[in-house]
């Protein structure tokens, strides 16, 4: 249940961009969210809507993107995909150590909304 | 209606304060581990023979992180570590908020080593930085072998994995050897200790981690 302070860290980001922007009336945020971090969307969507109600940001929705957990092999450089292979994070080709090349993504990517008059 | 770019990190505002966090231990010279796992894997009991075999050659503190009560914070001071409970109040796991916030019952000053216990789970803690040097999990025997496959980020975050209660191994379908191969799949960095603290057995090799590891950070010199 780390989505209460993943839904906070959204609030915070959108609170700063509303600001800035002079936005009112936000409809969508949408969010880039990588398979590894085991963010559930229910899960944040219930803690976000808890989190706004009452505020400029209440009936704001959420967008979610989910980026799957891919790897690259240190070895031989190829790319693969980590389900496809037992969910383990090393080379399914040569066995090699990999680095995670998504799946770690925790971002807000980009707010609808009105602009100020 | 407009569409405003933003790409930000979600959690960048806890990044920052464990940045914060980090400068301070630095600047203090304090080496600071967060240590993780599951509720019952004897992470108190590691800090408890930790702190009594390390305490004449470390000056140690711990951040007890536990949901409500006092108990685990209780079992650390009796060892001779100055101790802070931080309860989260439902909240599963520490950020560098809650490690801020407890720093100055702390006299950084007088400490050489903060371990920072994490609220008894093997998800959530992994994603919060707080601005410790090292991620330290502690896996028990008979949590079984499919727990790297399970829940990565937390084996794949950490520098150091502690299999314990090895003594109960004859009673158990799992080995030693094998809940090793099934991390090292999911982080071939890890340095791994089977360890049993029932039985203080294994436990040297970790001691010496970590005597190595402080030296490592003050040979590092003064932090710009």
């Amino acid at each position: 249940m780390h989505e209460l302070s993943i839904a906070q860290g959204i609030v915070d980001v959108v609170e700063q961009e509303v600001k800035r922007h002079g936005l009112r009336n936000v409809a969508k945020i949408k969010l880039k969210i990588g398979e590894l971090t085991t963010v559930v969307p229910e899960a944040l969507d219930f803690c976000f809507s808890i989190l706004v109600k009452d505020t400029e940001l209440e009936g704001a929705c959420l967008e979610i993107e989910t980026v799957p957990i891919r790897g690259r092999c240190l070895g031989c450089k190829r790319t693969f995909d980590y389900k496809n292979q037992g969910f383990y994070f090393l080379c399914p080709y040569c066995g090699s150590e990999i680095k995670v090349i998504s799946g770690r993504e925790l971002y807000v990517q980009e707010i609808e909304g009105d602009e100020d008059d | 209606m407009i569409k405003i770019p933003v790409v930000k990190d979600i959690l960048e505002a806890n990044e920052r304060i464990a940045l914060e966090n980090k400068a301070l231990f630095d600047k203090n010279k304090v080496l600071v581990i967060n240590l993780m796992g599951s509720p019952g894997s004897g992470k108190t009991s590691l800090l408890e023979l930790t702190i009594s075999a390390l305490k004449e050659k470390l000056r140690i503190g711990v951040i007890e992180g536990d949901i409500q009560s006092t108990l685990d914070a209780e079992r650390i001071s009796r060892c001779g570590a100055k101790t802070v409970q931080i309860n989260t109040h439902g909240a599963c796991h520490l950020d560098g908020n809650m490690i801020r916030d407890a720093l100055p019952s702390l006299n950084l000053e007088e400490l050489d080593l903060l371990v920072v216990e994490n609220v008894g789970n093997l998800v959530c803690p992994a994603e919060f930085k707080m601005g410790e040097d090292y991620k330290v999990m502690i896996l028990s025997m008979p949590e079984g072998d499919d727990k790297p496959a399970k829940y990565p980020l937390m084996f794949q975050e950490s520098s150091v994995l502690l299999i314990n209660k090895t003594d109960l191994a004859p009673y158990l379908d799992v080995n030693v050897e094998r809940i090793k191969g099934e991390s090292f799949k999911v982080n071939p960095r890890l340095t791994i200790f089977p360890v049993s603290c029932k039985a203080k057995q294994g436990l040297e090799p970790w001691f010496d981690w970590i005597l190595k590891t402080y030296k490592e950070k003050m040979d590092a010199g003064p932090v710009k």
